[in-house]
């Protein structure tokens, strides 16, 4: 008696210092027990759920069923949920229903079963989970932008000029005009003309590379696309002081590829590399970034390559991983995104330290017809 | 005589940015010398000329950053107004903390680059009067003696002759004839100019 009144109060004071829910049943699903943090969870005032049905507790369609689940395993025992955790919903008394996780378990009494259920919320968890992924979408639309964005940099520079060289002729010519040198303006005006045709072109480059998206992959020669994004970083490189060499030979096989994928990807490991010389040691500093491509077996190998600081041990193991970073402002995107576009193309994107120091990124596209 | 007429020296490596500029500031009266990199401005500049630069922050070759961070070690302080194609808030801030006069984006409006290249001018103008009146100064102080310089001192504080007499424990008379000296060689004819030229 004496050693039962002990035990009962500490299985109390357990109970109610438990910090998970903690419901007791009996074999017909009476609820004899149910601990503050319980209460709590499912918005019950003190001692109002005890003695009643324990699917108050549920929502459907465990509501309903639970008395047959408890009367097919007295008949049969055989359990669904006992000794096994699993998600569940919970209904609170108001009716809201919430996310839980349901641990069961039984407790043989004298001539009684009892089941014990360990509770917990998990609506902060879950409400964490979608923050997440919502985050994770944002991300992946704003490294996109990213990579959209530094394309249109590189354009935007382009048809700056001649809009500028365009607003200053005609000015001038205004000015012609008042002076009476007719035949300064006619010359002016055929210099305007030269550089509307030329924004023009800049647009139409921009077309060829936007355009019909939705058609992928396709048989071209890959020097073209290789020096096109080449051509686009070259602004990118001015502004940072830097100077890119590239060595693409011409005669580069044609692969199927999709040319706006490829750039991207050689426009992202192009722009970490001028990032990275801006940390070059002094000695190193005025070192170009190199664009490499060669072919071999039909497989064709371009590689960028930087002489900036290079990566820590730790950072090579990361690099591809999606959000990791060694940049203030980065996303951590870039390599993964790149690296996904490479195998999308069957290819293989890695990273080794440039000797004498830097990075070297190198990606890989198969031969046609997939020789090795 | 050295041609005063300020020149608005344009380094851009666009060659129709370049030509176009010249001939719309050609057609405004000024005169104009364009360069297609920093380094044939580099070569070609001669730091007494008057003027300003109008400069291209992206470039091939030494960026005009870098065209501006060379002319400040090179004590050619030169206006510089900075143009550029993109709308690059932080190199902006970075050519304006180095002393560029300006940033203006491309494409501008005539009125407003004329009337920033007419401020760099103003600036570039300023700068060189006041190193020309410096420059006289130091001129007229090194041809004081000793004696000459104390009495200037003590005229430049407002003393009397006879305090100043009394101080370098000379007379009176004396002091007038330094004073007199003093004055014909720092070319002031008055207390007011002589002060002037100190304190500007």
């Amino acid at each position: 008696m004496q050693s039962e009144q002990g035990w009962r109060e500490r299985y109390r004071v357990l109970l109610e210092a438990a910090a998970d829910g903690i419901v007791v049943i009996d074999e017909r699903g009476r609820i004899e027990e149910l601990n503050p943090a319980a209460e709590a969870m499912f918005a019950l005032e003190p001692g109002a759920a005890v003695g009643q049905n324990v699917s108050i507790l549920m929502a459907e369609p465990h509501r309903q069923h639970h008395d047959d689940y408890l009367a097919r395993y007295r008949a049969t025992g055989e359990a669904r949920i006992i000794g096994i955790g699993r998600e569940v919903e919970g209904r609170r008394s108001d009716g809201t229903v919430f996310p839980l996780d349901l641990s069961v378990g039984e407790v043989a009494g004298p001539g009684r079963r009892h089941f014990i259920g360990i509770l917990r919320d998990l609506t902060e968890r879950r409400q964490a989970q979608s923050e997440v992924r919502r985050h994770r979408a944002r991300l992946a639309h704003s490294a996109r932008l990213s990579i959209l964005g530094q394309m249109v940099g590189g354009l935007a520079h382009e048809i700056k000029q001649p809009l500028t060289a365009i607003t200053n002729y005609a000015q001038a010519g205004h000015r012609l005009l008042g002076a009476g040198r007719v035949d300064q303006v006619a010359d002016t005006l055929g210099k305007i003309t030269a550089q509307a045709h030329r924004g023009a072109a800049v647009l139409e480059r921009l077309r060829g590379l936007v355009r019909r998206r939705e058609t992928r992959r396709r048989m071209q020669p890959l020097a073209p696309v290789l020096l096109a994004a080449a051509a686009l970083t070259e602004s990118d490189a001015a502004g940072h002081g830097q100077t890119l060499e590239v060595v693409v030979p011409d005669d580069l096989p044609a692969l199927a590829v999709d040319e706006v994928e490829i750039q991207q990807v050689v426009l992202n490991l192009l722009h970490n590399a001028f990032e990275a010389m801006a940390d070059a040691p002094a000695e190193r500093a005025d070192a170009p970034v190199r664009l490499l491509a060669a072919v071999r077996d039909g497989e064709v190998t371009v590689t960028v390559e930087d002489r900036g600081p290079g990566l820590a041990d730790e950072a090579r193991e990361a690099l591809f991983s999606p959000f990791f970073t060694t940049k203030e402002r980065g996303l951590g995107l870039g390599l993964a995104i790149s690296r996904a576009l490479v195998e999308e193309h069957g290819g293989r994107l890695g990273y080794e330290p440039a000797p004498g120091g830097g990075s070297r990124f190198r990606f890989v596209l198969p031969a046609p017809g997939g020789a090795p | 005589v050295r041609d005063e007429t300020p020149t608005v020296f344009v380094v851009d490596d666009d060659e129709a940015v370049c030509d176009s500029l010249e001939l719309l500031l050609t057609s405004v009266g000024r005169r104009v010398e364009t360069f297609l990199s920093a380094r044939a401005f580099l070569d070609a500049y001669d730091p007494a000329r008057p003027g300003c630069l109008v400069l291209d922050v992206r470039m091939p070759g030494i960026s005009g950053l870098e065209l501006q961070e060379r002319l400040t070690a090179l004590d050619a302080d030169l206006p510089v107004l900075f143009v550029t194609a993109h709308g690059d808030v932080p190199m902006a801030v970075r050519a304006l903390q180095a002393g560029a006069v300006d940033f203006l984006q491309k494409p501008y409006r005539e009125q407003e680059l004329l009337e920033r290249i007419d401020a760099a001018l103003a600036v570039d103008r300023r700068r060189r009067d006041r190193r020309a009146r410096d420059a006289r100064r130091d001129r007229c102080l090194d041809r004081l003696t000793p004696r000459e310089r104390e009495v200037l001192d003590h005229v430049v504080a407002g003393d009397a002759n006879k305090v100043t007499a009394g101080a370098l424990g000379i007379s009176e008379r004396t002091v007038e004839i330094h004073r007199g000296r003093m004055m014909r060689k720092m070319e002031a004819g008055s207390v007011a100019e002589l002060v002037r030229l100190l304190l500007d």
